[in-house]
């Protein structure tokens, strides 16, 4: 029933991304974790090193970024980079910052020297008037310029990151032409996602009548400059030529599971006809609920395929090193818990989807039956079963269930897989190598999240044993 | 009202899950439920705690349990109604294939007979797929209800007419009509934009097809008579605690929810809001309700 849109997982798999603990020496106005900073912590070191130990082994992830905060603050800093350097794993190193402390030379070079190839700068203003007023610090501008000139000179690859709100909202393409100079290889482009002001008390967010022909134009310009550019969080139909620019999947960010609970949800009015459904989350509820839902202003590309409730997110690839693109059920350690069990049935794997909280079979049997098999962390929370690693549950049945024999097909097949995952499971897996670094330990105790839960529908095979 | 509704009370509020429990929505249609019922609450448990949040005496459920036997356990759909800052009831009953000679208008009026007297007769030979009545305080307090409303089905889609039915009296009500919220949006944007209480010049959509509540199994777009309605069908309880916020119920429904909110997680509820544009605009809501079945 709920589709992706309404829950905000999009991953990618290959990038472990770290955060290495909340400060920041700016205030910038739309700060999505300014309350977080409070209580989120950064990833404790020897949790840390024991990822980069085990991608030494699976060759998993091929990238690390260090966030924050604001990551250049941290002293430890250097530590994380050079555990990660020495351990060979990574093809590449990334640092995610507002770039004002690289101004200085001398850190700049430091940070080169320490094998940070990458370097994600935010530059939410083309002038200092707008930045600093954004940032709330005199002199940020001036000091990511410095800094985006020294990592230039330094000849490292460089991106930029934009924060699209009501406060730069008129001069995005005056932000391409501040920054073509330093040519960057990505300049991305992020709507403001309000996830402790859902009313938009600040007024930040920006209408997608004003804000859709403004960012048009800087993807206009970047184009022409031969920068690539990636758009997040804005409908794609709202984007013209640059339609193909949208990309709303993330890495994952180590960070305490609750940070995803208060990301918006989004929604679309036209989401079943649209062909791009599937990967345009359309506009989240808060802008919704402020803006309308702007079913005058988006325009549904035509689908040349059915539509059905796409349960759960985008492909995220195969979990092979580098083969990202590889066929759907193409995850040899996900799949081998359940190998040979839809031969047994008559049923097909047709699918095997990984997210940040789940792994999911989608099996396929008979005339239009088809059933997909969920596994969570194991939590003490309701499950069909468990097994020594996972809860598993079963949910988006499809077939005639009242025929008899679809249902005891279905049944069958869901016990099998119930018990063959409980037996193979050796106990210890993770659904991702990055879940359970940030831990209890890692923040200072709120309010519980009362987040809506994925729907499960009942075969009544409670108990599979 | 009553303070605290789920402590000291001799009515029982928490109707544990069986084993045969069936799961219908507000159209009496299926469902499957969104996880294991075993040790969970049924979701006549809001009906239970409507009553105690009322204040209504414990005598007043006898009503109710009477409804319940004469109807069968899960046949019945309650809808708790919060208008003017006053709790009332509506109680509907469906055969939509006329199999059931139990559930007839004629029949349950015999089966209540001496516990709530249904003063309208309605024949059997009106073709309704299903009627209703409404109960508050008072007609609880006087065990008699004066009025049905009667359901007569469109020909195709799922939707119809409803009447209501006094003594020599019979006035249409309500037309209403079902979508699938994704695959036939045109045709709710097309249906409640057609309105002759709503200014659209200054009314947001998003007013009245809310995103919180658009993830859901079914929209019902309904024009009655001195306002439209917008029903959300097949939500999940934490859906539901955002609807209660939204349109401001008492905040002991809101604690009793979400207190057992783990408990009503496999369930799926049934919500109704009628809105107009007030005197000076402004999109109001007179009245709202959310559902499920005794």
């Amino acid at each position: 029933m709920e589709s992706y849109k309404g829950r905000f997982e999009p991953t990618r798999f290959e990038d472990l991304t770290v955060t290495v603990d909340f400060h920041c020496h700016s205030a910038c106005r739309f700060c999505i974790v300014q309350e977080g900073m409070n209580y989120f912590k950064g990833v404790p070191w020897e949790l840390y090193t024991a990822a980069v130990d085990d991608n030494r082994a699976s060759q998993r992830y091929r990238r690390v970024t260090f966030t924050g905060g604001e990551v250049t603050l941290e002293s430890r800093l250097f530590d994380y980079v050079n555990y990660a350097r020495e351990s060979g794993s990574f093809e590449h190193i990334r640092l995610q910052t507002n770039g004002r402390l690289l101004a200085n030379m001398e850190f700049a070079k430091k940070l080169v020297d320490s094998g940070i190839d990458e370097y994600f700068v935010s530059l939410h203003g083309h002038d200092a008037k707008t930045q600093d007023y954004i940032s709330q610090r005199e002199g940020s501008f001036d000091e990511a310029i410095a800094g985006l000139e020294n990592l230039v000179s330094l000849g490292v690859c460089v991106m930029t990151n934009t924060v699209l709100t009501t406060l730069n909202q008129p001069h995005l393409a005056d932000i391409v032409e501040t920054v073509r100079r330093f040519a960057p290889t990505r300049m991305e482009w992020w709507n403001y996602l309000p996830m402790e002001d859902y009313t938009d008390e600040r007024e930040l967010l920006s209408p997608m009548d004003k804000l859709a022909p403004s960012l048009r134009e800087a993807l206009a310009r970047a184009r022409g400059y031969g920068i690539e550019t990636a758009v997040k969080y804005v409908p794609r139909c709202l984007l013209g030529d640059d339609a193909a620019s949208q990309d709303n999947t993330q890495p994952d960010v180590v960070i305490v599971e609750e940070f995803y609970d208060i990301y918006p949800k989004f929604a679309c009015a036209y989401e079943a006809k649209c062909e791009y459904a599937e990967s345009c989350l359309g506009l989240h509820h808060p802008y919704i609920t402020k803006y309308g839902w702007e079913e005058q202003l988006l325009t549904p590309y035509p689908r040349t395929t059915e539509w059905d409730e796409p349960e759960y997110g985008l492909w995220v690839g195969s979990d092979r090193p580098g083969q990202a693109d590889a066929v759907a059920t193409d995850q040899p350690r996900w799949t081998a818990l359940i190998d040979g069990v839809a031969e047994r049935h008559g049923a097909q794997l047709s699918e095997v989807i990984l997210q940040r909280r789940a792994c999911v079979y989608r099996f396929e049997i008979g005339a239009g039956g088809r059933v997909d098999i969920l596994l969570s962390a194991r939590t003490q929370e309701h499950a069909l079963a468990r097994s020594a690693s996972f809860n598993l549950h079963y949910r988006n049945l499809r077939g005639d269930l009242g025929d008899e024999a679809i249902r005891e097909g279905l049944t069958a097949l869901v016990k099998d897989v119930v018990n063959t995952v409980i037996e193979r499971d050796p106990g210890g897996m993770r659904l991702d190598q990055r879940k359970g670094m940030v831990g209890p330990e890692a923040f200072r105790p709120r309010p519980k999240s009362k987040g809506p839960k994925a729907g499960v529908k009942s075969l009544r095979v409670l108990n599979a044993k | 009202m009553p303070a605290s509704p789920d402590t000291a009370s001799e009515r029982t509020l928490l109707i544990p899950s069986t084993p045969g429990d069936r799961f219908f929505d507000y159209c009496l249609e299926t469902y499957e439920p969104r996880g294991d019922p075993h040790g969970k609450l049924r979701g006549e448990s809001l009906l239970w705690h409507s009553l105690e949040l009322a204040g209504l005496p414990i005598e007043a459920d006898a009503i109710f349990h009477a409804i319940q036997r004469a109807a069968g356990r899960d046949m019945t759909v309650f809808g708790v109604k919060w208008f003017d800052d006053r709790l009332s009831w509506e109680m509907y009953f469906y055969d939509p294939q006329r199999e059931d000679k139990q559930i007839t208008a004629a029949a349950l009026r015999e089966a209540l007979a001496g516990e709530l007297d249904l003063a309208v007769e309605v024949p059997d030979s009106i073709r309704y797929f299903m009627y209703s009545f409404d109960l508050d305080a008072d007609s609880l307090a006087r065990a008699q209800v004066p009025e049905l409303n009667i359901y007569l089905q469109f020909y195709e889609g799922q939707g119809g007419h409803s009447y209501a039915v006094r003594e020599g009296a019979c006035e249409l009500r309500n037309t209403y009509r079902f979508h699938r919220p994704k695959l036939e949006i045109d045709a709710i944007l097309h249906q409640v934009r057609r309105s002759m209480y709503v200014d659209f010049s200054r009314t947001r959509l998003a007013d009245i097809v809310m995103p919180e509540l658009f993830e859901c199994e079914k929209i019902c777009v309904a024009k009655k008579r001195f306002a439209d309605a917008i029903y959300y069908s097949g939500i999940t309880v934490d859906q539901l605690l955002w609807f209660f916020d939204r349109f401001a119920y008492p905040a002991a429904l809101r604690t009793f929810v979400a207190r057992h909110r783990e408990d009503f997680e496999h369930l799926m509820f049934d919500v109704g809001i009628d809105y107009l544009s007030g005197p000076d605009g402004q999109l109001v809501y007179p009245k709202t309700g959310y559902y499920s079945t005794l």
